[in-house]
């Protein structure tokens, strides 16, 4: 388990935003869209009021991914930019923006297992794409070159939905209270 | 676990943005919809580990030294919370089963801080006599994020064991200074409050006879030492046995057999005691003598008295069940009354039944009848009083056993039986097949009846309105 500060949290923040705007070509409407998206999302972190920063998330998501353009994940270069450019930036904000929560105010707990399994899950759905056309490639070249950007998104939704379920199964070992009897009082 | 609001809207957000990707074949927008899908994985997976490291110490803490019924109690609980992460959620104590809130409140909404402390202080009012098990805590956790909540029960049982209501120990003690019961016999302990002793008899002198105990006049007459024996006169040494049987303990009406029971030995062990008689009490059930308290005179003999009756165990609710109609005698009349409940009591009262008949019994006896045998064998040579408290249905051999060991012994009984159909609610309408239930019960009743008064034993029939000093007139004018 690792805690973060309040002040790492900001740094996290700052660093996040930087490399969604160095990877990203915005135009001067989602440039100022993403500037009030961040205000609201650092105001949200500052007071610890989650439904500030959830939206202030939500503008900053929408407007970041609509600035990256990644044409293919056949590429390594393409990968590692949907990678570094977009998703862990993207993990990293939603992450703060959650933890934005009233009464907590200084440290944040990281519980490194969780944490390392959810990282691992979501960059096997982006690698999802260049491995499935690895193996298509060494039975079938010629249908490698030509899968369409359509075909990789839906070869990375079904790795997710999969990978989802699969992680989502998992239920607590824990005791539960008893289901009251009919007849029983509470 | 359960999504909340916020998981399900991030969860949409989610395949929306997948969705997106695909409409648009746009690879960002679908990257967006893994990184929302992940981090729910991970505040899924955060959770799991949450819950499943919990470590809350809870110590509950009842302030009172004795319960009772209808009187607030006050609680007072601290949680620790030892583990390095937070606890988020709503904290409540969960209350007996018969105990309702009374002041303060038994939840708390918060979050417990790492290594921290959490105070409760409320009352309850337990509704009924009895013992009440308090289970532990609920926690209705929240996770970190806000995604999830899960209801989680952290067990800290405690026991609450619950006396009958004020109101009896105060018509008991009432009643010590108004009400007088006495039976007198031959005592041989010294204990006992001794009035006189009366001439018994004459017997040939014996070595180590006290010297103003010879008959002196009658030396010269028979020309041999003759000496006088004497017998003391005092109150018998009583004992109050109280049937905890699971047919006393059943309640179709507002009153119980057994909370009357127990009220009933408490104030007539109390009025026997203050007039100087040496009272025990003991509770029985179809197999065991639970616990007694020998007879005796000390200055805590009430109190040990009313320790005892505070273990009874408590009632147990079964609307519109007649025990009656688990009596022995009329187990294969009543098969259509009950239900599963019913048929499953029934079952182990005829099993109790058949166990407790004379020829499949053990010589020592079952319940009542092995607790008289047993209190008999230790206090030989002194004459004994037996008030049982019983409705003579899963105990009545039990009873008419010892009846028929007082008789062949010289001892005495007293029967109070508590007539099971007098406790019940009454129905509204009184069909043909109820009235010949009720007169077939009366009719089995009467024969008990005759059949202990054949055994010289005294017997009252009561209903729930029959109070104490009611009984104890009976008693003392002699119509039982």
């Amino acid at each position: 388990m690792i805690t973060v500060s309040r002040w790492q949290r900001i740094a996290i923040l700052s660093v996040s935003v930087a490399d969604l705007m160095i990877f990203s070509r915005m135009t001067i409407m989602p440039l100022i869209a993403m500037i009030v998206g961040v205000f609201v999302l650092f105001l949200g972190l500052e007071y610890s009021y989650r439904p500030a920063s959830v939206p202030g998330l939500l503008v900053v998501a929408t407007t970041s991914s609509a600035s990256i353009h990644i044409a293919s994940l056949a590429t390594l270069g393409q990968v590692l930019t949907a990678i570094i450019g977009l998703l862990i930036p993207l993990l990293m904000l939603i992450w703060l923006a959650l933890s934005a929560e009233e009464g907590d105010t200084q440290n944040v707990a990281v519980v490194r297992g969780a944490a390392a399994t959810s990282v691992g899950y979501a960059l096997a759905c982006i690698w999802s794409v260049p491995i499935t056309l690895l193996i298509v490639s060494l039975f079938a070249p010629t249908v490698a070159i030509g899968v369409s950007t359509f075909s990789e998104v839906s070869i990375m939704l079904v790795i997710t939905i999969l990978g989802g379920i699969l992680i989502l199964r998992r239920t607590p070992s824990i005791r539960r209270p008893a289901e009251p009897t009919p007849g029983e009082k509470s | 676990m359960r999504s909340t609001t916020l998981g399900t809207s991030l969860l949409s957000v989610s395949i929306v943005f997948a969705f997106v990707g695909i409409l648009f074949s746009n690879i960002s927008f679908a990257i967006l919809g893994v990184a929302f899908a992940a981090s729910y994985a991970y505040a899924h997976l955060k959770f799991i580990h949450e819950l499943e490291r919990t470590n809350l110490q809870i110590d509950r803490k009842i302030e009172e030294e004795m319960s009772f019924a209808g009187q607030p109690i006050a609680v007072s609980v601290e949680v620790v919370n030892k583990d390095p992460m937070a606890i988020r959620g709503s904290f409540e104590d969960i209350l007996p089963k018969d105990c309702v809130l009374g002041d303060g409140s038994n939840r708390a909404s918060m979050t417990l801080p790492p290594r921290s402390l959490l105070k409760l202080s409320y009352t309850m009012i337990p509704q009924k006599r009895g013992i009440h098990k308090m289970t532990g805590m609920r926690i209705d956790r929240t996770d970190a994020y806000g995604l999830f909540t899960e209801e989680q029960l952290i067990e800290q049982g405690s026991e609450l064991s619950v006396h009958t209501a004020k109101d009896s120990f105060d018509a008991a003690r009432k009643m010590a200074g108004r009400e007088h019961l006495e039976f007198s016999g031959v005592g041989r302990n010294p204990a006992v409050v001794l009035r006189e002793f009366e001439f018994d008899g004459i017997r040939e002198y014996v070595p180590g006879d006290r010297a103003r105990d010879i008959h002196w006049k009658l030396l010269p007459k028979l020309g041999k030492l003759m000496t006088k024996t004497y017998r003391k006169e005092g109150a018998v040494h009583t004992t109050v046995f109280v049937d905890c049987g699971r047919s006393m303990r059943l309640k179709s009406a507002k009153v119980a057999k057994i909370d009357h029971a127990v009220d009933l030995s408490m104030q007539i062990s109390n009025v026997l005691l203050s007039s100087f008689h040496p009272v025990g009490a003991a509770t029985f059930d179809e197999m065991n003598v639970l616990k007694r308290i020998r007879p005796s005179l000390g200055r805590h003999q009430f109190d040990r008295i009313v320790t005892l009756l505070k273990d009874v165990p408590g009632t147990i609710d079964v609307p519109g069940i007649p025990s009656t109609s688990m009596s022995s005698g009329s187990i294969a009349k009543s098969s259509s009354i009950g239900g599963a409940r019913g048929n499953d009591a029934k079952g182990l009262l005829s099993a109790l039944d058949k166990l407790s008949t004379k020829g499949t019994r053990g010589k020592l006896g079952i319940g009542l009848e092995g607790g008289i045998k047993e209190l008999l064998a230790k206090n030989r040579g002194q004459e004994q009083m037996f008030i049982v408290i019983s409705d003579l249905i899963s105990s009545r051999n039990a009873v008419l056993a010892g009846a028929s060991i007082c008789q062949d012994i010289g001892h005495r009984m007293l029967v109070i039986h508590t007539y099971d159909d007098w406790y019940r609610e009454p129905t509204e309408l009184l069909d043909m097949p109820e009235i010949e239930r009720l007169y077939g019960d009366l009719n089995d009743t009467i024969k008990t009846e005759a059949a202990l008064r054949s055994l010289g034993a005294m017997y009252v029939r009561i209903g729930p309105a029959d109070t104490a000093p009611r009984i104890v007139r009976a008693v003392r004018r002699g119509k039982t």
